[in-house]
């Protein structure tokens, strides 16, 4: 059974009486352990697609699956709820929260699952803030972090419940093409390491270029779906 | 404390200088509730002791048929055994703790004539001794005059003397109607006048004996009501209901001074009515943190975005906004309820001088107020200003619930 499964899914928003189709019909099917890019121009719909996953918005036609059960059938309660369990987000612009250090940036997943103790919330994020290179960094407010030390923590907050899917919304956007790579790495070295799906939704080259699979979309739909090995385009 | 508390503080501080516009916000709605909670207790505290001194004390023993006639201060229904009756009372240790005086008096209204004047007047008539404690009218004498000593003394009001020409070391010829259904006439010497400020008792009333009136009234032996004080005018339905009990065998009516003509409703009523003004006055210094609140909310969009996508509940997102807003008018109770307390504790001392507007109010209440000093009066007040801050949170805590997670991830 894949662990995503995407059925004929349509979105469109409306603006005043005008319908502006965002997905016109996407069937796609994620397998666990996925590194996959999806790529495309502004207003392909890539951001809508990663959302729709991540369900924090809902398809206006179509299905979701995951692990075989229909995500748009859920309640707001049962979506919050497959969120917490399931998913992390990484978005373009960091959203760390600015009044809390990086630790407990990264501490506030674990805290909102309400799994572990004080002190197990605390070494596990001291120990993914340990990998992502940030050690010393861990009691610095958002403030007094450069862009690509934030989106370590953004990576850090993500990666600390272990989910099963991450999706990063042009992570790179924002970085050199030096802390883009070093950031890349760090999400290959999880996914290598944990079996965690990533979907990136992004413009990067670097990002397409290490991604295993790549998916290009264009006017809302699927124009390439590209799985590469070892490197090689399949 | 919890992570969505310890988040709130955080958050509070975030704009400190907008934090600090609700706190002030708070804090002067509190501190003006605070200060009218202790000038109205001050106010109300003043006409219980007056009225209650002066007319019914905090408990009055009569007959059931003087309490019907009661206004028409009747000398013809009185306690044939004063004497025993107040003896049983000081023999019960439970009651007599409470106490703090009891005293027989006669009230009764007579016309006095002096100089081609009329006055319709009332005479007051106790134990020269006891009504120290009760009228007080030996701690207004004028300069010239001194208290009542003998039985055929009388010490008179201020305007009254005025009015009627009367001068220290004139005499009054008092003409009455005695119990005996018979007019009697009995002079007193003016040893004294008063002044008490009270407009109302300066020109209308004399202080005679109790010995003295009882042979004017034909009364020897007897008491037209028997007045007692309380240590706490607050237990007075209490008390009252236990010498109900202990003089059950005597034809007599026990009534506290909430039982006893109008002033009771008017404090009843003046507490009801300044409290809804309290809570008003919560309210409107809680409305700034509503704008604020709703201020913060908007920034914050695309924060309440990335914590519901994170799996916070709008259960969390509302306890987390409200919780700000709770900590604001927290932090603005408690300083306002300090600044409140500390000139509330200054006037409680000092008290406030009202003679000019006092002058002209025909009212049991002293030209000097001086404010009540009550802690439980603080812990309400706090309570009130943070529990109305939290509830005008709500509103602005509700949008932040109801935000959809994309459209608020969208904003900049």
């Amino acid at each position: 059974m894949p662990l995503l499964e995407l059925q004929g899914v349509i979105k469109n928003y409306t603006k005043g009486d005008q319908i502006i189709p965002a997905l016109r019909g996407i069937d796609l099917i994620i397998e666990k352990g996925d590194f996959l890019s999806i790529v495309g121009p502004s207003g392909s719909g890539k951001s809508t697609l990663l959302n729709i996953i991540g369900c924090i918005d809902t398809p206006t036609k179509g299905k979701v699956l995951y692990n075989g059960n229909d995500l748009t059938a859920l309640s707001d309660k049962e979506k919050t709820y497959y969120r917490k369990e399931n998913i992390s987000f990484i978005f373009q612009s960091y959203n760390l929260i600015p009044v809390l250090t990086t630790r407990e940036n990264v501490e506030l997943p674990l805290i909102i699952e309400k799994k572990f103790t004080k002190k197990e919330i605390h070494e596990k994020a001291m120990k993914i803030i340990q990998i992502v290179g940030l050690a010393d960094m861990a009691d610095r407010f958002p403030r007094e972090l450069s862009g690509g030390q934030e989106q370590r923590v953004a990576i850090a907050r993500a990666l600390v419940k272990n989910p099963l899917v991450v999706l990063a919304d042009e992570p790179t956007a924002n970085l050199d093409s030096e802390m883009s790579e070093d950031i890349i790495s760090v999400m290959q070295k999880m996914n290598e390491e944990r079996h965690t799906t990533f979907i990136f939704s992004t413009h990067d080259r670097l990002v397409e270029k290490h991604a295993k699979r790549v998916i290009i979309l264009r006017d809302g739909k699927i124009a390439k779906d590209e799985r590469k090995n070892n490197g090689n385009t399949e | 404390m919890s992570f969505i508390q310890k988040f709130a503080v955080r958050n509070v501080g975030r704009n400190r200088r907008r934090s600090l516009l609700a706190v002030i916000s708070v804090t002067l709605s509190i501190m003006l509730i605070v200060f009218l909670q202790g000038m109205i207790g001050g106010f109300l505290d003043n006409l219980v002791h007056n009225y209650t001194k002066n007319e019914t004390g905090h408990i009055r023993i009569a007959t059931k048929e003087f309490e019907e006639r009661a206004k028409f201060f009747p000398v013809t229904d009185n306690i044939s055994n004063p004497n025993e009756i107040i003896k049983l009372i000081k023999q019960d240790e439970n009651i007599q703790k409470y106490i703090k005086s009891i005293s027989q008096r006669i009230v009764f209204g007579v016309l006095l004539s002096h100089d081609g004047n009329n006055k319709q007047t009332i005479a007051y008539a106790g134990d020269p001794e006891q009504e120290k404690e009760l009228l007080m009218l030996n701690k207004s004498l004028l300069p010239g005059g001194r208290y009542i000593q003998n039985e055929d003394e009388a010490i008179v009001g201020k305007k009254l003397a005025e009015d009627l020409n009367y001068r220290i070391g004139d005499e009054i010829p008092v003409m009455t109607r005695g119990s005996d259904y018979a007019l009697h006439l009995k002079k007193f010497k003016i040893v004294g006048l008063f002044e008490t400020g009270l407009s109302m008792y300066d020109e209308m009333i004399f202080q005679l004996p109790l010995a003295g009136a009882q042979e004017l009234l034909r009364m020897l032996g007897q008491a037209q009501q028997i007045v007692i004080m309380l240590k706490n005018y607050h237990n007075s339905d209490v008390i009252a209901q236990m010498i109900t009990e202990k003089l059950s065998d005597y034809d007599v009516q026990v009534s506290p001074w909430t039982k006893i003509g109008v002033y009771a409703n008017y404090v009843k009523m003046a507490n009801s009515i300044y409290n809804w003004i309290y809570i008003v006055i919560a309210f409107l210094g809680a409305f700034i943190i509503a704008n604020i609140m709703m201020m913060v909310v908007l920034e914050r969009r695309k924060e309440i975005g990335i914590i519901k996508s994170m799996g916070f509940t709008n259960g969390q997102v509302l306890t987390m906004f409200m919780n700000e807003g709770m900590l604001l008018g927290f932090v603005g109770s408690v300083v306002g309820s300090l600044i409140g307390l500390g000139i509330v504790t200054i006037l409680h001392f000092h008290g406030i001088d009202f003679s000019g507007m006092m002058e002209s109010i025909n009212f049991p209440m002293s030209n000097v107020i001086y404010l009540r000093l009550n802690l439980l009066s603080i812990v309400i007040a706090i309570l009130l200003g943070t529990v109305t801050s939290t509830i005008v949170s709500f509103f602005p805590s509700r949008r932040a619930e109801k935000m959809k997670i994309v459209d608020s991830l969208k904003s900049v």
